[in-house]
């Protein structure tokens, strides 16, 4: 991507074994870069490797990209989707070994659903054709991954939707969704951190401070966790933390 | 000991090199938007460049510095007054204690840097003094300055602007017998040109939208903020839609649906859905931090040893910078 990054393609559709592959390959090139002035950034099926242009020549930044991926990945890359033009994308391996995911938390989140705190759970449970116990049911029953942190400071994009929970965006977005809005966007589920304009269906909320500049680490989440929902009363939620398994 | 500020301006940060490293947890880089004269403005004070100066975007505040102070204006030019006279831009000025400094309209470009002798030197902020205006991160608790702000300095780190403080508190300063020359990348008025690499998506289906881009003339929109910059002109043919969201960076040229091009600047999201259809070169980033409104744009492909070369000019440009600075006194 221009001077400043590489980009590595595991593939181009949205799938849980992709976006795993992609955290897995994400996780493996900060770890093995460590130090040396890369970010790795994952989306769904892709890794950004940004890197300083005034300390790296794009060349040399490829070297580095290679050399940490070791042979097994790098050998078995082949030039992607703007193939031919210089600093193009790079499709790698899906089936790589290295890109397996290892072992991944699991962060399970209190959630107060319906009501003011989940203003779309009705209207997403007519368009479901579902009774709203139920929607609230079959969410707690998905197990989410991270896909990738986005959007807003860490924002998680979350796969693993049950198919009948799915529904489009709003067509105009609401001016102020709350901090700790649990909501659904079409086939996928987000948590916003702050307040904040935004189109999703807001079906509950959580107290769980999901961002914090001066928090170590800053973001709740990381690319490749687990996610799952607990429902509790709304008066309950300030009481109740988010359970790491 | 602090700069108090009496009137903030259109839009006035603080910003430093940005806040590289979080792009993981969906944090921006930001940080100054012409980083180039953020550099040049905290080498005339003897700062290390990646002391926070004040970025003011479209007009300037006023401020009522409580003890003599160093201080440097650079970026586009800025109307700057104190005790009635023109402050000039460049060059090190040294105020007294008690001066107020009135910054007014921004002309030429969008944005003007003021660096302080021993920088402005409030908490930083996940590793970086900079202001995410977009994202909610900054030192100072509104984002943006606002009246009554205090804005602490720090302790200017070179004897050459030392000796300039200890004048300007004997009462005894002078204006510097020197100034560095504007570098050449500040728009001003004239058409601005951005280089450019392909993009994943410059060559869709055969046809290319790159080609098409550089053919034209663009115009920089109203929407001209530190998160990017939305171009008017005859649309291009929108290209492929459907796309997975990928990572972008400061300088992707994204493509949306209306087919007028959105240039990214230092806010950029970390992710995005657009087809990418170039990135300007990091070189030319400060240019984007310039662009205001109604500023004419032109596209230019090069080649990844240009883009190279390009940044070695900057680096030698900095290095001979430093070399004069030192055999100033």
């Amino acid at each position: 991507m221009g001077d400043a990054a590489w980009l590595l393609r595991l593939g181009s559709e949205i799938d849980v074994r992709t976006s795993a592959a992609a955290c897995a390959l994400a996780h493996r090139c900060a770890e093995a870069l460590e130090g040396r002035g890369f970010e790795a950034v994952v989306a769904y099926a892709s890794v950004a490797l940004h890197y300083d242009a005034t300390r790296w020549t794009g060349t040399r930044a490829w070297q580095e990209i290679r050399s940490a991926l070791g042979a097994v990945t790098a050998d078995g890359m082949v030039p992607s989707c703007g193939s031919g033009v210089a600093g193009g994308d790079w499709l790698v391996p899906l089936d790589d070994p290295g890109n397996a995911a290892g072992d991944r938390r699991t962060l399970v989140v209190p959630v107060s659903y319906g009501g003011a705190d989940g203003p779309d759970l009705e209207a997403l449970a007519a368009h479901a054709r579902l009774d709203p116990d139920e929607v609230v049911a079959r969410h707690q029953a998905c197990v989410f991954q991270v896909a990738m942190i986005g959007f807003q400071p860490g924002f998680p994009y979350l796969l693993g939707l049950d198919p009948a929970l799915a529904m489009p965006r709003l067509a105009t977005p609401r001016a102020r969704v709350p901090a700790g809005s649990v909501a659904i966007g079409a086939a996928q589920g987000g948590i916003y951190p702050r307040a904040s304009p935004g189109g999703w269906r807001l079906i509950g909320r959580t107290a769980a401070v999901l961002f914090d500049p001066d928090r170590s680490p800053p973001a709740l989440f990381r690319s490749g966790d687990r996610v799952r929902f607990v429902a509790v009363s709304a008066d309950a939620l300030g009481t109740r933390e988010v359970r790491i398994v | 000991m602090s700069i108090e500020v009496l009137a903030p301006g259109t839009q006035s940060t603080l910003q430093d090199r940005g806040r590289a490293g979080c792009r993981a947890l969906g944090v921006a880089c930001a940080g100054a938007a012409d980083r180039l004269s953020h550099d040049l403005a905290n080498r005339i004070v003897g700062n290390e460049p990646d002391a926070a100066t004040v970025e003011m975007s479209w007009s300037g505040p006023r401020l009522h510095f409580s003890r003599p102070a160093v201080i440097a204006l650079c970026g586009s030019g800025v109307d700057a007054r104190a005790f009635d006279a023109k402050v000039p831009m460049w060059r090190p000025v040294a105020l007294p204690a008690g001066t107020e400094l009135s910054l007014g309209a921004v002309r030429g470009g969008a944005r003007a840097y003021l660096a302080v002798a021993g920088g402005i030197v409030l908490a930083s902020r996940l590793g970086s003094r900079s202001t995410d205006v977009a994202g909610g991160i900054g030192p100072l608790p509104g984002l943006q300055l606002r009246k009554g702000d205090r804005l602490p300095m720090g302790h200017p780190s070179s004897d050459r602007i030392g000796s300039m403080l200890a004048a300007a508190t004997r009462g005894s300063a002078r204006d510097a017998s020197w100034w560095i020359a504007a570098p050449d990348h500040l728009g001003g008025g004239r058409s601005v040109n951005l280089r450019v690499l392909p993009g994943s998506h410059a060559i869709v289906e055969g046809r290319s939208t790159l080609d098409a881009l550089v053919a034209a003339t663009w115009e920089v929109g109203t929407e001209a903020t530190r998160m990017g910059v939305r171009l008017e002109g005859q649309p291009l043919t929108p290209v492929a839609t459907d796309l997975v969201s990928e990572p972008v960076t400061i300088g992707t040229v994204q493509l949306p649906p209306s087919g007028l091009p959105i240039v990214l600047g230092v806010e950029a999201q970390t992710i995005g859905g657009y087809p990418r259809i170039a990135h300007v070169i990091a070189a030319d980033w400060p240019r984007i931090g310039q662009l205001r409104p109604g500023a004419q744009v032109q596209f230019e492909i090069v080649d990844p040893a240009t883009a190279e070369a390009a940044q070695r000019r900057i680096a030698r440009d900095l290095a001979r910078l430093d070399e004069a600075l030192r055999a100033c006194r």
